[in-house]
């Protein structure tokens, strides 16, 4: 069973119709900690702003949800997008507000140095790219999945099964899954049919014994 | 990122409508109709955008965008007498991933920066109305009220107060498959960092090479895709000719 957490501020009907279509049977959008069932995976969606989230996360008892499924290892946690970015320890778009935590590492603004020619936010199509590893996601490299973001992780450490996106001459990280813990910074909801593809393997991992 | 290009799908909250110069407005079918059409061409976006919304003092029907999103697995922007914190929330509720402010930021401004801080830049597409390519004024409230402000100056304000894309359209050139106003995108994109959706006027597959010279990250296409045999697919073949990478 899979539940979304709502902060009232996003569309999640597309999550929730994209993990359906992939055969989950049972998805819940949840509005506050005490709705929550155990399910085996949580998922943080989201698109808006960091620190206007990080309140939603405390004020609904998210934040308590979240760590406590994580360090009985009851639940996986997945994060999309700005759930991706709340995953780490803080973000330059608000300084001062804290994210989970569950995975070092800080939140940067996406920079347009000289002779970058890429506009931020960074919208649109551009591919998924692994570090030459095996991973998880292989059917799905070097497909375009939809981004809509101004800002990127950087991890203190290599993430398993990571998937980075080039940005100017460099390429950040965009995904990854652990054992009971991952995220995209892309929207794979919106990303057609590889992100039907990228959501089956999320559906599987949630079965699958940490 | 790659360029990117978007149909758009005009409404008068009954059906699906056409118009020339942000009038003359025609009903020419079923909206859903046109979205599973564009969802099955596998599309990279789609716009939907209430032309009467303001005029009638309305918001673009949640319904209708929850229908359409549901259509969807690809990114749906939707625009119309969106003009405060709730109805934009309860549009993003409903499915909408990004939504289009016209009246608000030529008229209001200020509603821009509340959107930023309470949703962040990348759900907002702000609109800049060109009345014609002379850069002298632009227009709001669907088409009925100019304001008499440089489009360029309204972008590098816009962008200022939290944008996350522009959409540039042009009055006199909508829905008359004409031609684009190039000079006025590559003006904006010049004065701006944020991505820049070059609108009205496209017909065939050189506009679309033209408006990605001149800078524009996307073009939004209405009457080509609606009346012409072009489709998407088919203006992407002639854009990988000339070098340029489109997804797909």
């Amino acid at each position: 069973m899979i539940e979304i957490l709502s902060f009232g501020l996003n569309n999640l009907s597309s999550v929730k119709n994209g993990l359906e279509a992939v055969g989950e049977k049972q998805v819940r959008i949840i509005s506050e900690a005490s709705q929550s069932q155990q399910p085996d995976l949580i998922i943080l969606p989201g698109t808006g702003h960091f620190g206007a989230v990080t309140r939603e996360l405390s004020s609904r008892g998210y934040s308590d949800l979240i760590d406590a499924a994580y360090s009985r290892g009851t639940s996986k946690i997945f994060g999309i997008c700005l759930g991706f970015q709340l995953l780490f320890d803080t973000s330059d778009e608000s300084p001062g507000e804290k994210g989970l935590g569950l995975v070092a590492g800080r939140v940067h603004k996406l920079s347009q140095h000289d002779g970058c020619q890429e506009r931020v936010p960074r919208v649109g199509w551009a591919p998924i790219l692994s570090n030459g590893a095996e991973t998880v996601f292989h059917d799905a490299l070097g497909s375009d999945v939809y981004f809509s973001h101004s800002y990127y992780a950087v991890p203190e450490a290599p993430q398993p099964h990571s998937l980075h996106s080039p940005h100017c001459k460099d390429k950040i990280l965009v995904g990854f899954l652990g054992e009971r813990i991952g995220g995209f910074q892309f929207h794979p909801e919106r990303s057609s049919k590889a992100g039907l593809t990228l959501l089956a393997t999320i559906s599987k991992w949630s079965d699958s014994e940490a | 990122m790659k360029p990117r290009i978007i149909p758009t799908v005009l409404t008068d909250g009954t059906s699906q409508v056409k118009g020339t110069e942000f009038n003359n407005w025609r009903t020419v079918g079923h909206v859903l109709s046109a979205v599973r059409v564009h969802s099955a061409r596998d599309v990279d976006e789609l716009v939907l955008l209430d032309v009467k919304a303001t005029l009638q003092g309305r918001t673009i029907d949640r319904e209708l965008v929850a229908e359409a999103s549901k259509e969807l697995r690809i990114p749906l922007t939707v625009g119309g007498g969106v003009s405060s914190v709730a109805g934009f929330a309860e549009l993003l509720a409903a499915g909408a991933d990004k939504i289009v402010i016209g009246t608000a930021t030529g008229e209001a401004p200020e509603f821009i920066s509340e959107l930023a801080s309470e949703f962040g830049s990348q759900a907002i597409v702000c609109s800049i109305d060109s009345i014609d390519d002379s850069r002298k004024s632009v227009c709001v409230r669907s088409g009925s009220v100019v304001k008499h402000i440089d489009p360029v100056a309204l972008a590098i304000r816009s962008e200022r107060l939290g944008a996350g894309e522009l959409l540039v359209q042009n009055v006199s050139r909508d829905g008359k498959m004409g031609g684009m106003a190039f000079d006025l995108f590559s003006a904006v994109s010049k004065a701006v960092g944020i991505p820049v959706i070059g609108s009205s006027g496209a017909a065939s597959a050189e506009d679309f090479i033209k408006a990605f010279d001149a800078g524009c990250s996307a073009v939004a296409c209405g009457a080509a895709l609606q009346f012409t045999d072009s489709t998407p697919n088919q203006i992407k073949a002639h854009l990988r000719k000339v070098g340029i990478t489109v997804r797909h």
